[in-house]
């Protein structure tokens, strides 16, 4: 991504240009749809979150300070509306059978179902409490940097360390048991 | 299920691409 072309982009919008968005819908989409995704596993809730987050930043660019990179600010601005928009409306009930690791052994060992798998831990992720949940989504949406991941959550870097540590914990503690409905979006 | 499988999964997400009309709806959508 070319922090230029951004600021150019930005500053055209501001001036009255409001057609040079698109430069900045065009270099992020891809981003915003996919962090969206992994807040909700439904591409195309994903697509309305990602429009929404758009339409936030449209209407707040005159607020990007420009000590911090802009897809920083965006991030940090998508992520504060995907939350918002969970908390809005929560996603729908899953049994844990869904969200929890397949029954058959051979899934594991034998490598057939290996996707079912991997989608149940991913959604799995989703029905943490949502701190730990936003922790963990954004650490992998960021190549496992911490960094990134706290200025998305304008957290210290300490707390999101202790966050994810404490969200592997849980999802690995659950995802070995098999006791009733989990609600995605709440506590296991 | 081990945290170096948790690791794995959890980093090797499959991309999701976005629909062919979706910039145009986002440019849309702010003018309305």
């Amino acid at each position: 991504m070319n922090a230029a072309e951004d600021e150019a982009a930005v500053e055209r919008v501001l001036a009255g240009d409001t057609s040079a968005f698109e430069g900045i819908v065009d270099r992020w989409q891809g981003p915003l749809v996919n962090l969206a995704y992994r807040f909700c596993r439904d591409h195309g809730r994903a697509e309305e979150m990602a429009q929404e987050a758009f339409l936030r930043a449209y209407r707040s660019l005159h607020g990007w300070r420009r000590e911090a990179a802009f897809s920083t600010w965006l991030f940090a601005l998508a992520t504060n509306v995907y939350r918002s928009e969970l908390r809005r409306i929560p996603l729908r009930t899953l049994s844990l059978d869904e969200i929890a690791e397949p029954r058959n052994q051979r899934a594991i060992d034998g490598g057939f179902e290996d996707k079912d798998r991997d989608r149940s831990v991913r959604r799995a992720v989703l029905a943490l409490p949502a701190k730990y949940r936003d922790a963990l989504i954004l650490f992998y949406f960021h190549d496992m940097d911490v960094g990134s991941t706290a200025r998305s959550l304008a957290l210290p870097e300490g707390t999101v360390k202790a966050r994810l540590s404490r969200g592997r914990e849980i999802l690995s503690k659950k995802l070995s048991q098999r006791v009733g409905p989990v609600r995605l979006g709440e506590e296991f | 299920m081990g945290d170096d499988d948790l690791e794995r999964i959890l980093s090797n997400e499959e991309q999701v691409i976005p629909s062919a009309g979706f910039g145009i709806a986002v440019m849309d959508a702010k003018t309305r």
